[in-house]
């Protein structure tokens, strides 16, 4: 497989003639990680799938706003970011569900969900994610199981580093301490 | 040092895709995208007037210029005494007709002015 060349793709994503070509490149190279993001967040398959669809389309959509300011991946975690915020505060609104009642519902959605068959410490880890904020969730979800720099967390989040390392600091407590409560260590 | 519950766990979700969903994903990103209208910048057509018009804006301009130098040199130039005799005399006439038309002069001071002329 080619080597992922950021510099060359953003330069060919300027011009109308390479334009698709590069963006077929950057679907192939990020199409996996931007999904992963999403689903990790949405916790339903076919959910990931749409908002990962949207993603794309969006950034498609707006890829003559793309100068090449911020990094490729920044812009598209970005807009990934958002739209699955955007979803999940459409679901609680549809549901009517709080803030609070949120869990309960990303638990059913885990539980019901088809593609989920993760042992019983994975299920527990899921749980206890899904009582973090989303903020905290998602900073979690970028540094425990994608490994992403902090400065790069903070360039998607517009996060400072400090506060971002004391963010995931409280995440990681607040497992624990869940996971405890679940005779898990 | 003490390994934590989470290193344990070893970064692993428990989620999983359906089987070839990667593979396939390309190809239905690309084909939901539209297609986009490419624009190409022509260049405007250049009418004969906008490559003359500096050309006929610089030759009005010298043709100001030595239409003023003209003026200039035909005013201050010398006058010969008979050139200045007849100027003078067109003059005097030009004023007197004037006063009499302004002035409602009578008819004998007309006849005066013109034996004095004479």
């Amino acid at each position: 497989m080619a080597q992922f060349d950021e510099d060359k793709i953003t330069e060919e994503l300027r011009h109308p003639d390479t334009c698709r070509d590069a963006f077929s490149e950057v679907v192939k190279h990020y199409g996996r990680p931007l999904y992963w993001q999403i689903r990790r967040m949405v916790t339903s398959h076919d959910d990931a799938d749409d908002l990962l669809q949207n993603t794309f389309l969006k950034a498609w959509d707006n890829i003559e706003l793309f100068r090449g300011e911020a990094k490729l991946s920044t812009w598209l975690y970005r807009i990934a970011v958002n739209e699955s915020i955007n979803f999940l505060n459409k679901q609680r609104k549809i549901q009517n569900i709080s803030l609070d009642g949120e869990n309960d519902y990303m638990l059913t959605s885990l539980e019901s969900e088809e593609y989920f068959d993760g042992d019983e410490i994975q299920k527990y880890l899921q749980e206890a994610i899904m009582t973090l904020p989303e903020k905290q969730r998602l900073v979690f979800n970028m540094k425990y199981f994608d490994e992403m720099k902090y400065e790069d967390i903070s360039d998607i989040l517009g996060t400072s580093v400090g506060a971002l390392k004391a963010t995931y600091h409280h995440a990681v407590k607040k497992i624990e301490n869940f996971l405890k409560t679940k005779n898990v260590d | 040092m003490k390994k934590g519950i989470l290193d344990e766990i070893n970064r692993k979700s428990g989620m999983k895709v359906p089987d070839g969903y990667f593979d396939s994903l390309h190809d239905r990103v690309m084909q939901n995208l539209p297609q986009k209208e490419i624009i190409v910048e022509r260049p405007a057509p250049i009418s004969f007037w906008t490559m003359a018009k500096p050309w006929v804006y610089m030759a009005a301009m010298f043709a100001g210029i030595a239409l003023m130098f003209k003026v200039f040199t035909w005013t201050s130039g010398d006058i010969s005494d008979s050139q200045m005799n007849a100027m003078a005399k067109d003059s005097d006439t030009e004023i007197v007709e004037d006063f009499i038309f302004l002035n409602n002069v009578s008819d004998y001071t007309i006849y005066e002015f013109i034996a004095e002329v004479d």
